[in-house]
């Protein structure tokens, strides 16, 4: 009698008295140590799964989820990863020469040390490699990462060798291979997509000075327009540029000493001669490290500009003296111990000294790992550690500030000038023709 | 961020940049274990790593879920010197518009005075103000039912700072898959063992993703009160707070490993393995609100 009504209680497929036999069975095939708690969910899962208790030995859980990759995803994931291969499958051309690239893997071991995982070290390594034969760069290096709302970009510095003709150029922007536009920065959303390395292009001073004044968050996609107050001239690769050219040139540092001013010239550097890199001990201050690049002039060049015509009556050297004061150069290779409150250093690792394997006992090795992050930028970070000294920028792009950001408010917009009063046209008679006099 | 899957877990807080060192994971799990076997925590959690000056504090979460209606209960834990954990102090509403304004960097030395009621050491207190060293005066009310005693004032210490800001990030940031959690019968809170991991395309879709805290608005709330909650997965929030686009999904080249990122605790992740049951949030980060969000959208 209970069986009849209970088979009553229909649905579509099954019903009540059916469907108990099978929640049944399940809970005690499986047998699951809470099987109270769980009740409601073995009733939803064997209703989802259309588990039947006459069938329970050919009924097997694993269907459920199979994991399915992308195949695409897959194949390009491979080929990032084999052997470069520049031709197609049928007609494989081997790489030419790459230029330097530093191994990626060995300084993510350090980089570890410091706090900074880079996810995906080997993918971006292969990728850069790539980049590397394709566009013929030297001096390769993984500059960092810089997180977007939508997307990431992984960014690349390097010399690009290949000529690139830009045109004409206006006057202040500092041509390419000198200035703020001396290395070639490489952006990519993508790493699986080797064609989806992009130059970013030469950028002009009052892009800079902009983007000293504007905070933004990038958005990962490169052809953006960046709507802020004041106004940026430029789309998010111009501006992703000026802040990766911000970055570097105030924070790049090296040990003190291994770059000496020229003579006569204290704006450039020379490699010290017969410079050796300094063991653990000797770089573990921040009185030990000196910034290597130029800062950035309040104009948004590296070097004035004097154009070409001066104002008259002014000597070419006094001009050049004039705009100087105004805007000065900053040392070069100045400590950072100067810098306040902008850089933070800390030792992990081992720091025991082990005698080195030759005889010579002097020279001993130590393998701790120094860490410099900069607290202006944060994100950029400097780790040296047994003589490899590395550099890498993880973060959103934008400066730390102790203040709120307020944006420049937009100016006035001026009101019209009232519209002058109208007078009468003056009539004047028509012209009359002359009576010919008598 | 289970304590037992740190090392693999790492891997997704690896696409912002941060990552426990060797040294950092074999302390941390010492001090983890020992604070699982002195308290017992239906589970116990790494919560993550705020960074400052001097030295980092690991934060531990543990949370208990059985005899709690609706929602866990959650205690935090910090340690500057990995060697302890200890736990956070209970909030003080009094200083909380102070706080937001800080702006500086952690140092990390808990004891670090930031606002500073009692005076210098070494000087006298104001006089109106109860010395904190000798004992409180007893004040009884008329009619001798509560006795009250007036707390004496102590220093803000930068811990007190810290628990402000873990809990300010845990209740606007800390996330789960739908479909994670589920209610029992008797309201209470319980991971779902049916849940099989969104699938690829669900994954990558940020309203699969819900807050993990009691919910704030009207309609969830209402939700979870009824009795046929426990057949629906969406009783939290969802991601939509404001300011719209402070959460940034994205995934890695395999775009199987999501990640939930918040751009106004820039630091803080939630994390998903597509098909599976890994998932979590951490945060990595130096503890600083990014209060000028709204500006750079």
């Amino acid at each position: 009698m209970l069986k009849e009504k209970l088979q009553e209680v229909k649905d579509q497929n099954t019903n009540l008295y059916e469907h108990l036999n099978n929640l049944l069975t399940k809970i005690l095939l499986d047998n699951p140590k809470n099987a109270f708690e769980l009740f409601e969910d073995y009733s939803f899962q064997v209703k989802s799964n259309g588990f039947k208790f006459e069938k329970y030995d050919e009924f097997d859980n694993a269907e459920r989820s199979k994991i399915k990759m992308d195949q695409s995803i897959q194949q390009k994931t491979l080929k990032l990863i084999n052997k470069i291969n520049l031709g197609t499958d049928e007609e494989p051309q081997e790489a030419t020469q790459t230029g330097y690239l530093p191994n990626l893997i060995e300084e993510s071991y350090l980089y570890e040390w410091a706090g900074i995982g880079i996810d995906e070290n080997y993918k971006i390594f292969k990728a850069l490699t790539l980049l590397s034969v394709t566009k013929q760069a030297s001096k390769l290096r993984f500059w960092g990462k810089i997180m977007g709302r939508q997307k990431d970009y992984y960014i690349a510095e390097g010399i690009a060798t290949t000529q690139v003709e830009d045109g004409e150029l206006p006057p202040e922007v500092e041509p390419r291979g000198t200035g703020v536009n001396t290395k070639s920065y490489w952006a990519c959303n993508d790493l699986l997509n080797d064609k989806d390395w992009i130059e970013l292009p030469l950028i002009t001073p009052q892009q800079i000075n902009t983007s000293r004044q504007i905070k933004y968050i990038f958005t990962g996609n490169l052809e953006n327009d960046v709507i802020t107050n004041p106004y940026f001239f430029g789309k998010e690769k111009h501006l992703l540029k000026a802040q990766i050219v911000r970055i570097t040139q105030s924070t790049v540092i090296i040990p003190k000493g291994q770059y000496i001013l020229r003579e006569g010239e204290p704006r450039e550097i020379d490699p010290a001669p017969e410079y050796k890199l300094p063991g653990f001990h000797d770089l573990k201050t921040l009185n030990d490290w000196i910034h290597f690049n130029q800062n950035i002039l309040n104009c948004g060049r590296l070097v004035h500009l004097i154009p070409s015509e001066l104002p008259e009556g002014i000597e070419p050297e006094a001009y050049q003296k004039q705009i100087e004061n105004a805007d000065p150069f900053e040392n070069r290779l100045k400590p950072i111990s100067n810098d306040k409150n902008a850089w933070k250093i800390r030792i992990v690792g081992d720091t025991t000294d082990y005698n080195p394997l030759s005889k010579d006992t002097n020279n001993k090795v130590n393998n701790g790992v120094i860490i410099i992050k900069s607290l202006v930028w944060p994100g950029l970070v400097t780790v040296y550690s047994n003589k490899v000294l590395s550099q890498l920028y993880y973060g959103y792009g934008y400066k730390a500030t102790n203040n709120h950001f307020y944006p420049k408010q937009p100016q006035q917009v001026q009101s019209e000038q009232p519209d002058l009063p109208e007078q009468p046209e003056p009539n004047f008679p028509a012209e009359v023709p002359q009576q010919p006099q008598d | 961020m289970e304590i037992y899957r740190i090392p693999e877990d790492l891997r997704f807080v690896n696409q912002i940049g941060q990552t426990l060192s060797a040294e950092e994971k074999i302390k941390l799990e010492i001090a983890l274990i020992k604070l699982s076997q002195t308290q017992t925590f239906d589970q116990l959690l790494f919560w993550g790593r705020i960074e400052g000056t001097v030295a980092n504090y690991y934060i531990a979460i543990g949370l208990n879920f059985k005899n709690n209606f609706e929602f866990p209960h959650k205690t935090f834990f910090y340690t500057a010197n990995l060697k302890e954990f200890q736990n956070l102090p209970p909030l003080n509403p009094e200083y909380k518009e102070q706080v937001e304004t800080f702006r500086q960097l952690f140092s990390g030395q808990p004891e670090k005075i930031l606002i500073n009621i009692t005076g210098e050491d070494g000087d006298q207190p104001p006089a109106d103000q109860p010395n904190p060293d000798e004992p409180q005066p007893v004040v009884k009310n008329d009619d001798d039912s509560d006795v009250e005693i007036k707390p004496p004032p102590k220093n803000f210490l930068e811990v007190d700072r810290l628990a402000y800001v873990v809990n300010a990030i845990e209740f606007e940031c800390a996330l789960l898959p739908v479909g994670a959690v589920r209610l029992t019968p008797t309201h209470e809170l319980r991971y779902n063992d049916s849940f099989e991991g969104l699938n690829l395309q669900e994954a990558s879709k940020i309203i699969n993703y819900q807050h993990f805290r009691a919910p704030q608005s009207p309609n969830k709330k209402e939700l979870i009160a009824q009795d046929d909650a426990l057949f629906h997965y969406d009783f939290f929030d969802q991601l939509d707070d404001h300011p719209v686009g402070q959460w940034s999904l994205q995934t890695d080249s395999s775009k199987y490993q999501v990640t939930i990122r918040n751009l106004q605790w820039p630091g803080f992740l939630g994390y998903h393995r597509a098909g599976t049951r890994i998932f979590g949030y951490a945060y990595f980060g130096d503890g600083i609100k990014n209060v000028d969000l709204a500006f750079q959208l």
